[in-house]
């Protein structure tokens, strides 16, 4: 497991830092600008600046700058990875969302429930990774489902814990009410519940697509009992060139790739959910 | 929680005595889970087409009440009958409007009156019709697309009323509706309600409301049921005869206002 | 304080509701017609600076005279307590377009603008050459509330907009 350690190593110690911050230098430039338009124009020209330099159209002598065979499979990469992504965040919401009303709505329950809960959730999930993988493996299942199922663990308490928040949150008078009004069933989670804790969702689902990042690019390859289990994904990717082809270009490349999408991620989905969440959705009028 | 109505009542006679009140309280009580004995034993009768107005010092358990009698809160004790027959659970001829108006902030002001309506699975041109007819009659015309955090603390009670009515309840019941408002603002509505009660134009036909202002009390009131805390329950029950319109300078209204007072104290 | 560069060309509207300047109207009914400023400050429990800009509305919309530190309730604000809904938003309405400067240009560029919608920019805009930004926020929040009790126009809060409701309104 010893690779595996290392590989956890690097990815804490230096990428994960690497790339938070540049999504965070690049954010501010990116404050900067008024427009939607501005922003993904901008964005577009540093893809395309990173494109050129993985190339080698800026010209070098050094052969680390020799484009990788697999470049052209960044998008592709890409893609997996956001749907494994969106698989685990499917998969977290289904059990967090109705154990947070379970556990929000009564006081007594989540007296009692709550410090179980946060001991559970201060375990790594990360330093069991090799151990999920060879348990998932052997029962029958393959790598695609163990790394999702990783990634949901990365995701999930993030979610829990706001969702708790967001239901403890509505204020009992709005539950008075829809009791007299008799709104019961789906109509109260669709009047009453759900647009309610819609702004801790989104800060939920904000942290835990994040976290979730993080656990996707240490669940697509993993070492266990001197076996790789690795699947195609931008987080296989990063490991591969670093631990075996060395690949500069690949390495810079996969990073980007990841910093790009994060931008992006949070300009077109976050940003507005969050804006719209604090116009329509917050609590004090 | 669904309501249960349950027939309590001795068989039919052929000639019936005196008329079923609309509301009675059987010695009743409230105590919390942590043995904190909050109110009764009250036992109360209301009539239909009674404007009831209870008053007490804070704590005394008014909100309660009220909460006992839309069937909003369970009874340690004793029996709430409607009609004359038991309740369990939110009675669904009842309404009830809040000191903090309740309102749902993500809901346009159309939305919100209409919600107990959607609620009992109408479909929304009958909901937005019959709403827009009680919009109307709050004075809530041409807000309907208004969000709550763009109306002052009035218009937000004339929602919270307009919601209540809507789903066309017999008995209205108001914890202090006025309370959170100034006293220009808290006029201003107490003369609207006043204006829609005695039109007849609802189909309620009995109030019960709580305040802690006397005067409020007297200005509105056909009966006022004093409470008094620790447990709560009803010290006093007096008659309000005055004429309507009631105006404040009056030395009738002065009088009983006097009156009242004294026995407060 | 902050100071105006050029003299301020649009009168204030006050920071006063619907619900206020109708309850003053009441008062003044009850209380005898004839009262001066303090004593109802008094009487009701207001203080001074919170009563100001209502009595100043209902001034502002001929509904009220004030003069020598008293204020009275004038034939039009008596017409306002006597009538019903209707008639009571009819005189607003009146009267708003008549004597409230950003209600009419409200009115204006709504009778301008080819689908009828005028966006919060430009109204803010206009507003911004004599008052500060906040200032200029609570001035468009009062107009859309008399605006919405007279029946004048309506805002759209979602799409920040001015429009004017159709006349026949299906649900």
């Amino acid at each position: 497991m010893a690779r595996s350690r290392v590989l956890h190593m690097l990815w804490d110690g230096f990428f994960r830092p690497l790339i938070r911050s540049m999504v965070f230098f690049l954010n501010l430039i990116l404050e900067r600008q008024r427009t939607r338009r501005g922003s993904i124009l901008l964005l577009f020209v540093v893809a395309i600046g990173i494109f050129a330099f993985a190339r080698g159209m800026w010209g070098s002598a050094s052969h680390l700058l020799t484009p990788s065979p697999e470049l052209k499979d960044v998008p592709l990469a890409l893609l997996f990875s956001l749907l494994r992504l969106l698989a685990a965040y499917a998969l977290a919401l289904v059990w967090t969302l109705p154990l947070a009303v379970w556990v929000g709505r009564d006081e007594r329950i989540s007296r009692r429930v709550m410090p179980i809960i946060e001991v559970i959730a201060s375990i790594p999930a990360t330093a069991f990774f090799p151990l999920i993988v060879l348990t998932i493996v052997r029962l029958g299942g393959d790598m695609n489902l163990a790394s999702i199922l990783l990634v949901t663990t990365g995701m999930q308490w993030y979610l829990l814990f706001n969702l708790i928040a967001g239901i403890r949150a509505i204020p009992e008078d709005l539950h008075q009410i829809s009791n007299s009004l008799g709104l019961m069933g789906r109509t109260r989670w669709r009047r009453l519940i759900l647009p309610a804790i819609f702004p801790s969702l989104v800060t939920g689902s904000l942290t835990a697509i994040g976290g979730g990042w993080n656990a996707l690019v240490l669940s697509e390859y993993v070492f266990a009992e001197n076996h790789l289990y690795s699947v195609n994904g931008i987080g296989a990717m990063l490991a591969r060139a670093t631990y075996t082809s060395g690949n500069l270009q690949q390495i810079v490349v996969s990073i980007s790739a990841m910093v790009l999408f994060i931008l992006i991620v949070n300009r077109l989905v976050w940003q507005p959910a969050y804006d719209l969440a604090q116009r329509r959705f917050a609590l004090n009028y | 929680m669904t309501s249960q109505i349950q027939d309590t009542s001795s068989s039919a006679s052929v000639v019936p005595e005196s008329p079923v009140p609309l509301l009675e309280l059987r010695e009743i009580t409230k105590s919390f889970p942590n043995r904190i004995h909050i109110l009764g034993p009250i036992s109360l009768v209301v009539q239909e087409g009674e404007f009831v107005v209870v008053i007490g010092p804070s704590g005394a358990g008014k909100s309660t009440l009220l909460r006992t009698i839309t069937g909003l809160t369970d009874v340690t004790s004793g029996e709430v009958l409607y009609r004359g027959q038991r309740i369990s659970g939110v009675n669904p001829r009842t309404a009830l409007v809040f000191q903090s108006f309740a309102l749902f902030p993500w809901l346009t002001v159309m939305e919100n009156v209409a919600l107990g309506l959607e609620a009992r699975g109408l479909d929304k041109p009958t909901r937005y019709s019959r709403a827009r007819r009680y919009i109307d009659m709050v004075g809530l015309d041409g807000y309907e697309r208004a969000y709550p955090r763009e109306l002052s603390g009035g218009m937000k009670q004339r929602v919270g009323l307009a919601r209540a009515l809507t789903v066309e309840p017999e008995l209205l019941c108001m914890d202090e509706p006025f309370s959170g408002l100034d006293a220009l603002t808290a006029s201003n509505l107490r003369e609207q309600l006043l204006d829609i009660w005695l039109s007849k134009q609802i189909v309620t036909n009995t109030i019960i409301l709580v305040t802690h202002s006397v005067e409020e009390a007297v200005l509105l009131g056909d009966r006022i049921l004093l409470m008094a805390a620790a447990p709560g329950t009803i010290v006093g029950d007096y008659p309000i005869t005055l004429d309507r319109p009631r105006k404040r300078k009056s030395l009738q209204f002065e009088e009983k206002l006097d009156e009242l007072y004294s026995l407060i104290v | 304080m902050k100071k105006t560069k050029k003299p301020t060309a649009i009168p204030v509207l006050p920071d006063a509701r619907i619900g206020s300047i109708v309850g003053l109207l009441e008062t003044l009914n009850e209380q005898g017609a004839r009262v001066g400023i303090s004593k109802l400050s008094e009487s009701l429990r207001f203080e001074l600076n919170d009563l100001m800009p209502i009595t100043e509305a209902a001034e502002l919309l001929g509904f009220v005279k004030i003069g020598n530190g008293d204020i009275e309730l004038a034939e039009l604000g008596r017409k306002v307590i006597d009538g019903d809904e209707n008639a009571k938003k009819a005189i607003f309405r009146q009267q708003m377009t008549s004597n409230v400067l950003l209600a009419k240009r409200i009115q204006g560029e709504l009778a301008n603008s080819e689908d009828h919608r005028v966006g919060r920019e430009v109204i803010l805009e206009f507003l911004g050459s004599s008052f500060p930004p906040d200032e200029s926020e609570r001035q468009v929040r009062t107009v859309v509330d008399w605006a919405r009790y007279a029946e004048l126009f309506d805002y759209d809060s979602d799409s920040d907009q001015f429009f004017l409701p159709e006349i026949a309104e299906t649900a």
